[in-house]
């Protein structure tokens, strides 16, 4: 078709075999100038990026030396954050972390977006739930901490709660809105060419809810980091969150920046992780223009 | 087959009387109009399965938390709740925080908007400023905020400091980066549109750039006033202080068990009101997006 | 087109009460007509005047307050009829309804899938046929986001008719597109109504459009919604561009414009403003 990418290739190539030689060499030269451009403009993007962020490790290492003089320097930070980063037990803390995360937002998923679809399509059902969800909704995650420490016996499993919690709602929610922003007339179409209830829920509902369940799974990855961390602060045994608490009270400074650093770097991969299937099941999305 | 009339001709098209041509038709009178709309409004089957819903949901806190049941053996009953409610609310130690959280919420929150609606506006404005400070932004974004609490803890000497730091950092992420959002999303056609009637970069920034920018920046408020609110109890709930989470996890050490769920409550209404103040300015602020 | 034809609508009285909050509006009153199996209908009227109201009655979307439409002897909308849309009457709506998740061949066969009616293979088999035909090769496996909106709108024809339905009910589908693409996309559809012999059911509030394609033009007015006036269009088909400029197109046209200025001067009056639907 017109407008897919090997299409306007070829296209191109085709312009290009017909010019006179004097022309094809003139567009040559042209072409090459601009890419030539591009590149530069990139280097000098990437060289401000990183002037950006040396000057942020030199602010850093300029407050920690007067200012703040409990604020361990950047030196410090990754001379000590080496030596834990070897030590098998960091790793104790990180497979916690990431134990809770992994089943209270995998509980929240399955939990959540069949809810969410199913609120989206039946009005008796969002009657039913939405007030519910409308009460508990603007109380943060982190709230819950107590309760969910009166409810679990076990530490673990009200941490596990915690996370789950913290994803519910946004995952939920998400998925009820993707189901309600599709098109009536998509649903109209389908029954129009004789689907029938259940058939129109698996080809209709569910993709056209797609983009909306991932936002919804990459908000509650999110959020499901920042509720571990704080359940494991106030209520935790191991896990990141706890190693940041705990070297915070052992007075070993530099320790609390590679807890930080490593919820981040581990946030960071969940949520690519997140992206790149969302990116497979949404290549429908991808509309390219000639 | 029935012959049916076609090409049925009416002379006054405006004067049929419909009401009594068709069954289930009635003209209203518009007295009969309000009445109808606010009383449909008010009694339908929906209203009627919400109210439904949150009887259903307290019915059965009530019987799991009486009769025990396992996982909810400590779990106060709505009634333990109710009555500490009223014994507690009109209190001072209440009142008190309450306005704790309040404060360090609107201080850190403003701090954060007087910061982070110049950064964000600065960043979609001119490329180099966007260039130079959005990697270091965007690889510290990860980082959740909440991890922050023990490195605000040693660098600020006072708790009550490190407490409105933490409010601050929630909110600024989502109010930079919906600004920056705003400013991208603004129409070129609209900048073209201004240089053509001549205006100046000034023009265009205060005229253009800050009015198209705001509906994100509102957005990006909104969502902040949501992370502020779950810093602020994060934060008293870690590093102590006073205010309404720190209430809340000193009644699980007093074993004041109905007091806790009296703080969620608590914090949930408050976190709700400050969104709805937000979301009345920025109504407010952008008369032009109201429909009717 | 050997068998006896299918696809005559026949709509008694209708008339459609819509009530969102208890108050009364009449969208459509007392509307009768007949489409004979096989011809080709085209209402006009300006915007909210509950064209789409009546094609969506026709096509089991809404039930009427009062009134039955019946299709080939069975009726198949009444106030106390269980509504069932179905493949037998198919519509292309406004907007457009391509299943953007969906490549243009899935869409195509998507009907005949969910029925039961064919195996995949089967289905796939026709679809490309069908595609072929309509000049749609070689983009079968683009998303419909990708396509041109032209062409968007001849998928979704194809679409509609790979379902072998009675009836195809169009609601205002060239809406959207651009002058040179709508006349192109007339002579498809003109040379489509020829091949199949289908009923069709055309809304627009473009007279023009209505008089080139249609046998038969009814004018509706402005809310409630009734049928005013009706043309027979006897201008001989197949048709083509040129028959735009015959003596007769322009009489015809000039019968109609009256009605329908006054209608659309009403309406402006009134200051409605377009319905969302």
């Amino acid at each position: 078709m017109a407008g897919s990418p090997q299409d306007r290739e070829s296209k191109e190539n085709f312009i290009i075999d017909h010019m006179r030689q004097s022309v094809k060499e003139e567009y040559e030269k042209v072409y090459w100038r601009r890419t030539q451009e591009q590149k530069k403009l990139k280097k000098k993007q990437a060289v401000t990026g990183i002037l950006g962020g040396i000057t942020f490790v030199v602010v850093w290492h300029v407050l920690s030396q007067t200012i703040i003089d409990k604020l361990p320097s950047p030196w410090e930070t990754v001379t000590q954050s080496v030596k834990t980063v070897l030590d098998p037990w960091y790793y104790k803390s990180v497979y916690h972390s990431l134990y809770r995360v992994i089943v209270g937002f995998c509980t929240a998923s399955a939990l959540g977006i069949p809810l969410g679809l199913m609120m989206g399509w039946n009005r008796i059902v969002r009657d039913m739930t939405m007030p519910g969800f409308e009460l508990f909704r603007s109380v943060p995650p982190v709230a819950w901490v107590p309760l969910s420490i009166i409810i679990f016996a076990h530490m673990e499993y009200s941490m596990i709660f915690i996370t789950f919690t913290g994803a519910f709602f946004v995952v939920t929610l998400n998925a009820k809105l993707g189901a309600e922003s599709i098109d009536q007339s998509l649903f109209r179409a389908a029954w129009c060419l004789g689907g029938s209830p259940r058939q129109v829920f698996r080809h209709v509902l569910l993709p056209g809810s797609l983009p909306s369940i991932f936002m919804g799974l990459a908000l509650g990855m999110g959020i499901s980091w920042q509720t571990v961390v704080a359940a494991e602060m106030i209520a935790g045994q191991y896990g990141l969150g706890y190693l940041a608490w705990e070297s915070y009270s052992l007075i070993r400074f530099p320790e609390v920046i590679l807890a930080m650093a490593s919820i981040g770097v581990l946030g960071y991969i969940c949520s690519a992780i997140l992206r790149s299937i969302a990116g497979k099941y949404l290549a429908w999305r991808k509309v390219y223009t000639a | 087959m029935e012959a049916i009339q076609m090409n049925k001709v009416e002379k006054n098209t405006d004067q049929v009387d419909w009401a009594s041509r068709i069954d289930g038709y009635t003209e209203h009178t518009p007295f009969q109009k309000f009445w109808r709309r606010s009383m449909r409004g008010i009694f339908n089957l929906s209203n009627l399965r919400r109210i439904l819903s949150l009887v259903i949901i307290v019915v059965l806190w009530h019987v799991v938390t009486t009769l025990k049941i396992p996982p909810f053996t400590r779990v106060p009953t709505p009634y333990e709740v109710w009555v500490d409610a009223l014994s507690f609310i009109p209190t001072m130690h209440c009142f008190m925080c309450v306005i704790f959280s309040m404060g360090r919420i609107y201080l850190g929150f403003t701090i954060a908007c007087l910061i982070g609606i110049p950064l964000g506006l600065m960043m979609g404005w001119n490329r180099v400023v966007k260039n130079f400070v959005f990697p270091t932004f965007e690889s510290l974004r990860p980082i959740p905020v909440i991890s922050w609490i023990p490195l605000s803890v040693i660098m600020f000497p006072l708790t009550e400091h490190s407490i409105v730091f933490l409010v601050f950092l929630g909110a600024f992420y989502p109010i930079v980066l919906n600004t920056l959002l705003g400013v991208e999303s603004v129409r070129a056609d609209y900048i073209q549109g201004a240089l053509s009637l001549g205006s100046k970069p000034r023009h265009i920034f205060f005229d253009l750039i800050l009015p198209g920018a705001l509906p994100s920046i509102f957005t990006g408020m909104t969502v902040g006033m949501g992370l502020a609110w779950v810093m602020v109890v994060a934060a008293e709930m870690v590093a102590g202080g006073y205010g309404l989470g720190y209430m809340t996890w000193e009644s699980y050490i007093l074993i004041a068990y109905p007091r806790i769920i009296l703080g969620m409550f608590t914090i949930g209404a408050c976190g709700y009101f400050s969104s709805a103040v937000i979301r009345h300015l920025g109504n407010k602020a952008m008369p032009w997006r109201s429909l009717f | 087109m050997a068998k006896a034809k299918e696809g005559n609508v026949i709509a008694k009285h209708v008339s459609l009460v819509y009530d969102p909050l208890g108050v009364n509006v009449l969208a459509v009153a007392d509307c009768s007509f007949e489409i004979e199996a096989g011809a080709f209908m085209a209402i006009v009227g300006p915007s909210g005047c509950g064209k789409t109201t009546l094609l969506n009655m026709i096509a089991g979307f809404d039930t009427p307050t009062e009134g039955e439409i019946w299709v080939d002897g069975t009726c198949i909308a009444s106030p106390t009829i269980r509504l069932t849309p179905g493949p037998d009457r198919v519509v292309v709506f406004q907007h457009g309804a391509l299943f953007p998740w969906r490549t243009v061949l899935e869409n195509v066969c998507w009907g005949p899938i969910m029925q039961g009616t064919m195996t995949r293979e089967e289905a796939v088999e026709k679809a490309r046929e069908v595609l072929k035909i309509s000049g749609l090769e070689g983009c079968e496996n683009e998303y419909p986001m990708n396509i041109s909106s032209g062409m968007q709108r001849r998928v979704e024809i194809v679409r509609a008719l790979v379902n072998e339905p009675k009836i195809l009910l169009l609601d205002e589908p060239f809406r959207a597109l651009d002058a040179m693409t709508k006349s192109v996309m007339h002579q498809y559809l003109l040379d489509l109504f020829d091949a199949t012999g289908k009923t069709v059911m055309f809304i627009t509030h473009d007279l023009d459009e209505a008089i080139y394609l249609a046998d038969r033009v009814f004018v509706m007015t402005t809310r409630p919604g009734r049928l005013k006036q009706m043309i027979e269009v006897d201008l001989p088909r197949p048709r083509n561009m040129k028959t735009k400029v015959t003596d007769r197109y322009i009489e015809l046209r000039n019968e109609a414009l009256n009605a329908v200025h006054e209608e659309a001067r009403k309406a402006f009056e009134r200051g409605e403003r377009e319905m969302a639907k």
